[in-house]
């Protein structure tokens, strides 16, 4: 009977409109997005005069060419990979065990645990005294340093925590240790197993923040052979800001600028990518793996 | 860049480079073996390699059997970076770059006389050449602990001047203004008569901009007989004045409204970044007609640069105009120090005393090996030339890549450069008259460079920090919005809760202290 | 009264023995714990003893142990300051704002998306609006200025309009906008997948029920979904309002300049301008810790609140 029931007026005009708002922001936020990118192929005195804007002018690639030159960028991408998976890896590991151990409601004094783990969240010693905590690990200057700092985030436990609770029914251990199944092997082989969807949340928040970041390579780090790709971009983009004049230089720090307009775009593009490629990766589990307070903790 | 760096790279091999010839005066090696140190460097973001990749640093290290770990610093987080270093202990050998605080990190730091005076000819030299310099140096202790480095160039001694488009001013029948009236008239002519004749109102009459020292109208205010210098405050008859409390800060003001509300002065003067007031001057249809820059060719495209000539100075409504000259002595007088984990203090600043010891080493450290962006003439000047520079790279870019800039361990003062040893190049003739011309409305007293009291530069800084951040958005504010009377007293008051009076007998302290 | 301690004892005991035993059966879970309590023992609440700094004269070669109390000085210096008041109403503005503003968005989208006709659409829209998520914050103020630089492509388009231009970028009166409508752009797509799980979850039944009730869509939004998603929305506010006053510093930071100045300066901004750039480290870490404390302030009665009101907490 519902299958056949006729929409009512009002709900055909709420879907009218619902449509209408979702192409409204699906232009919004991708506009901006496609701007960028045919801005790093059009040259930049057509950007600067407003010409560029559903498609690119005078195309142009001489952007990518000198970013691809430029042999920062490849250090920089390499080093920034490496940390960004070895930081992912070691955090999802560490976060599902945490999660999980969490989200077991026989674990006692959980509450203090979980207490002592969120504190973390809103108070903190500050820069000096963690500076001087690595210092005494003998950690500075070590990519280790960036690694490790970037792996452990007590939201990505809490996230964890309440995937579990709520996927994991206590009735599944009750039964498996009945068949004389201990915890460490319910985990390995079921739990696991039932958590690829949080895996792939965890990886993918992990990754963003350590790709993106570059705070900690600012501080930790002494080498230029080590900086993270972040790093080299803010050394270009604000480099290409602060060249001073030296003499008999000036028509190439003219060269340079207008390059440099051009490049701008093009670094965008270049540092985004990758991230942006990782989502549809783990889209499929996405949904599935938030789901967040969607019990109580 | 890597072709070009290629480029660079084979040039500078197929070129006869010149390895400079030892330096007389220098016992080498410094070390009779292999010593590592390790300095911490502040990384011009031009510069493509790593330190240790550096010519120069290799051929140091042959010479003088020191060798150095270098950490390297990115420029935009030098000043964390520095900091953080003294107050977590963990200090290098050294500390190069653009300035550390050495009055307050002292104790962290070693004192450099015994040192110099005992084993470095070509700092001691230096000295003689600069007489001031030691004074400069010198904390209240009596010791000094830091060296300068950077060029100290004399055409640089007034950083920017103001360049006006003379081929505009012909066009429309003007003449150079004698008088902030004359001023202003021209900059509206050059708003309204479209001097570029392209039929549109696309001209600046005056371009400057907020994201760049040398590009800023904080120098206007000296039309009015005040200034305003990143320290807010000026010298007369040996008392030290805050400016912004002056009356004539209020006129200047007003003026500097008047100018940016009518349009005068480009409207995104405190938004834009360096880049995008660059992309103006450069623009293909030449846009400026005043602009302020160190020179004009450094904002505008090549094929307009003979049509500015820089405008004189001439005497403000108040019967007299300042323009403020760098500190003296110039140089960054704290760009190297070494602190107290140097298990061998002399060695470096031998190693230093080196690097200083002749025009050879001294340019293979700031402009890479000779003849590929340096070389010698006939009568045994030196010049900086462009033939080798390859397309898509600039002497800049060499400079720092090939060779390490001025933020390095040398100080390139006029016994290396200057219009004695260094042949300018020919579009540089017109900065060095400007220079001189501005110089001359230079306030015979000022702050000079130098060190004070460690309390007392402490709690500078500390009242230093609300006070600019209290007169950037007021100063901001006054230019677009402009401003009344009554705010000028709400300012004033403000003024005395940012306790300027102690700021500025801190200052006169220090005045009286280096004078 | 006299069996009072006879109970407490009890629970006391019952408590112990029941941790011993939870501790053998389930040593493995508390194992799972170590490697993340170890890094926040060590990266967390082992630099917290440099706290202290803010109750002394730091002085750099004295050391954290060797440099002179001075009690609450730093924090009094602080409080009568002339920038304090402006920080804290900055902060606090800017961070309400936030927080109220990009609320609702996440929540209309993934409404939005679950009620959308076109399978395609949908799949096209979420995987549009998350996109900006992974833009870095440095990459995302470089675009503002792009877009709303006095030459950018908004104000060439207003320009062909007959408007402008708008000085989007130096109208103080504005920061505060562009930074809240920023975030929303950025984030709302990213943060709506919460939302689209938890729609996710309601059960079919319930939708059938309402709509042989008679109710139509918008009806079944309010008396269907929403109830369904109230305690992820809950959860979600509590925590961010734990950081009502430590908005991130860099996208602040670099969105500021002389212009905004005195809207955009706040707490994060100014504690790392004084202590890293200036070096005043007592003083900015008096400053850091007095924010904290709020913070940690807000966030407990906001969860008591919440605890009381709905029955839904983060501890």
């Amino acid at each position: 009977m519902i299958g056949i029931r006729r929409k009512s007026r009002f709900d055909r005009g709420f879907d009218i409109i619902n449509t209408f708002l979702l192409v409204l922001s699906l232009l919004v936020v991708l506009y901006p997005l496609y701007f960028i990118l045919i801005a790093s192929v059009s040259d930049a005195t057509s950007i600067a005069s407003g010409k560029v804007i559903l498609l690119p002018q005078n195309v142009s690639f001489i952007g990518y060419q000198r970013i691809l030159e430029d042999q920062r960028i490849w250090t920089g991408y390499g080093n920034s990979i490496l940390y960004t998976v070895a930081s992912t890896a070691i955090g999802v590991i560490a976060t599902v065990m945490a999660g999980y151990s969490f989200s077991r409601k026989d674990l006692a004094g959980r509450k203090v645990l979980i207490s002592l783990y969120i504190f973390t969240m809103y108070f903190s010693g500050g820069l000096i005294p963690t500076y001087l905590v690595v210092k005494q690990l003998g950690l500075i200057g070590s990519p280790w340093t960036v690694i490790l700092l970037g792996s452990v985030s007590v939201y990505n436990i809490i996230i964890a925590r309440s995937f579990f609770a709520s996927s994991i029914p206590p009735e599944l251990f009750e039964a498996a240790s009945i068949d004389g199944c201990g915890n460490g092997r319910f985990f390995i082989s079921i739990v696991v197993p039932l958590s690829k969807s949080i895996i792939a949340v965890l990886a993918l928040y992990y990754a963003v923040a350590q790709w993106n970041g570059y705070f900690n390579a600012l501080v930790y780090l002494n080498k230029q052979q080590h900086y993270p790709l972040q790093m080299v971009l803010r050394e270009i983009l604000i480099g290409s800001q602060s060249i001073q004049a030296d003499v008999a230089d000036v028509d190439a720090i003219q060269e340079m600028q207008r390059i440099a307009a051009t490049v701008r775009y093009g670094v965008i593009v270049v540092a985004s990518v990758p991230m942006l490629m990782l989502y549809p990766l783990v889209q499929k589990y996405f949904v599935k793996g938030v789901m967040i307070g969607s019990v109580k903790g | 860049m890597k072709k070009a760096m290629t480029l660079v790279l084979a040039l500078a091999l197929s070129i006869s480079l010149v390895l400079p010839a030892l330096a007389a005066d220098v016992e080498l090696p410094i070390t009779p073996e292999m010593e590592t140190f390790t300095i911490m460097i502040d990384k011009e973001d031009m510069s493509q390699n790593g330190w240790s990749e550096k010519e120069c640093v290799a051929f140091t290290e042959k010479q003088t059997n020191i060798h150095i770990e270098w950490i390297e610093v990115p420029h935009s987080g030098w000043k964390e970076r520095v900091n953080l270093t003294f107050a977590s202990g963990d200090l290098p050998d050294a500390i190069i770059g653009s300035g550390v605080d050495v009055v307050s990190n002292m104790d962290s730091l070693i004192a450099l006389n015994e040192y110099v005076d005992r084993s470095a000819p070509n700092i001691l030299q230096m000295f003689s050449d600069i007489p001031e310099m030691r004074g400069a140096l010198t904390l209240s202790d009596g010791q000094f602990y830091s060296l300068p480095i950077g060029d100290a160039d004399t055409k640089n001694e007034v950083n920017t001047e103001m360049w006006i488009n003379q081929s505009w001013m012909d066009k429309l029948g003007l003449n150079m203004p004698t008088n902030i009236d004359e001023f202003h008239d021209i900059l509206v002519a050059f708003r309204d008569q479209d001097p570029n004749g392209n039929g549109l109102k696309d001209e600046i009459p005056l371009l400057a901009s907020a994201s760049s020292g040398a590009a800023n109208i904080d120098r206007l205010f000296g039309f009015f007989g005040t200034l305003d210098t990143d320290e807010h405050v000026r010298v007369e008859n040996d008392q030290v004045i805050f400016t912004p409390a002056e009356n004539t800060y209020f006129q200047a003001l007003q003026w500097i409204h008047q100018l940016y509300s009518e349009g005068l002065i480009n409207q995104e003067y405190f938004t834009e970044d360096y880049q995008q007031f660059l992309a103006k001057g450069n623009a293909e249809t030449c846009i400026a007609g005043v602009a302020l820059e160190w020179y004009i060719d450094n904002i505008i495209l090549g094929s307009y640069v003979p049509d500015y000539t820089y405008m004189p100075l001439f005497d403000g409504p108040n019967g007299v105009t300042y323009w403020a000259r760098e500190k003296m002595p110039q140089g960054t007088l704290n760009g190297f120090v070494i602190t107290s984990a140097c298990k061998n203090p002399e060695a470096l600043v031998r190693w230093y005393d080196y690097i200083n010891s002749d025009l050879d080493i001294l340019n293979l450290w700031n402009y890479g090996p000779e003849n590929l962006i340096w070389r010698y003439l006939d009568d045994g000047r030196w010049e900086l030339f462009t033939d080798n520079v390859p397309e898509g790279s600039s002497s800049s870019q060499i400079r720092r890549t090939m060779g390490t800039g001025p933020r390095a361990p040398l100080y390139a003062y006029f016994r290396f450069r200057g219009p004695d040893v260094e042949k300018y190049a020919d579009r540089i003739t017109g900065k060095v008259e400007a220079n001189q011309s501005y110089l001359k409305f230079a306030p015979a007293q000022a702050i000079t460079s130098g060190f004070g009291l460690v309390d007392e530069e402490a709690e500078r800084n500390m009242l230093l920090v609300d006070i600019d951040n209290y007169l950037t958005q007021f100063k901001a504010n006054a230019i677009v919005n402009g401003i009344t009377e009554e705010a000028w007293q709400k300012h004033i008051q403000t003024l005395s809760t940012l306790q300027i009076d102690e700021y500025t007998a801190l200052w006169q302290s220090f005045y009286d202290a280096h004078k | 009264m006299q069996t009072a301690p006879v109970v407490s004892g009890c629970v006391k005991r019952s408590w112990y023995a029941g941790f011993i035993q939870s501790l053998r059966r389930n040593w493995i879970l508390y194992a799972f714990l170590v490697p993340t309590l170890a890094y926040l023992i060590i990266f967390q609440y082992w630099p917290l003893y440099g706290v202290q700094i803010a109750f002394r004269k730091f002085t750099a070669s004295k050391g954290i142990w060797g440099s002179a109390w001075v009690g609450m000085q730093n924090f009094e210096k602080f409080f009568n300051s002339y920038m304090f008041k402006d920080l804290l109403v900055n902060t606090v503005v800017l961070s309400v704002y936030q927080l109220i503003a990009a609320f609702p968005f996440p929540i209309i989208l993934a409404l939005m998306l679950n009620y959308s006709v076109s399978n395609r659409l949908r799949r096209a829209t979420q995987m549009v609006t998350y996109a900006p998520h992974f833009i870095s914050t440095v990459v995302l103020v470089g675009m503002m200025s792009v877009f709303m630089g006095q030459t950018g492509l908004f104000n060439t388009l207003l320009g062909k309009l007959g408007i402008g231009p708008v000085a989007f970028l130096s109208d103080s009166s504005m920061f505060r906008d562009i930074y809240v409508w920023s975030h929303i752009w950025q984030r709302t797509g990213y943060n709506s997948v919460i939302y689209i799980a938890a729609l996710a979850s309601v059960s079919p039944e319930l939708h059938e029920a309402a709509i042989v009730d008679g109710a139509n869509k918008l009806q079944r939004i309010w008396h269907v979904d929403i109830p369904a998603i109230l305690p992820t929305a809950v959860i979600l506010l509590i925590m961010s309002t734990g950081n009502v006053l430590s908005l991130g510093f860099e996208k602040v930071y670099l969105m500021q300049n002389d212009l905004n100045l005195n809207v955009a300066e706040i707490i994060s901004t100014y504690v790392y301008k004084i202590g890293l750039l200036n070096a005043q480290y007592s003083y900015s870490t008096a400053i850091g810790l007095f924010n904290n404390i709020v913070n940690l302030v807000i966030l407990l009665s906001v969860n008591k609140l919440a605890d009381r009101l709905s029955g839904t907490s983060l501890l």
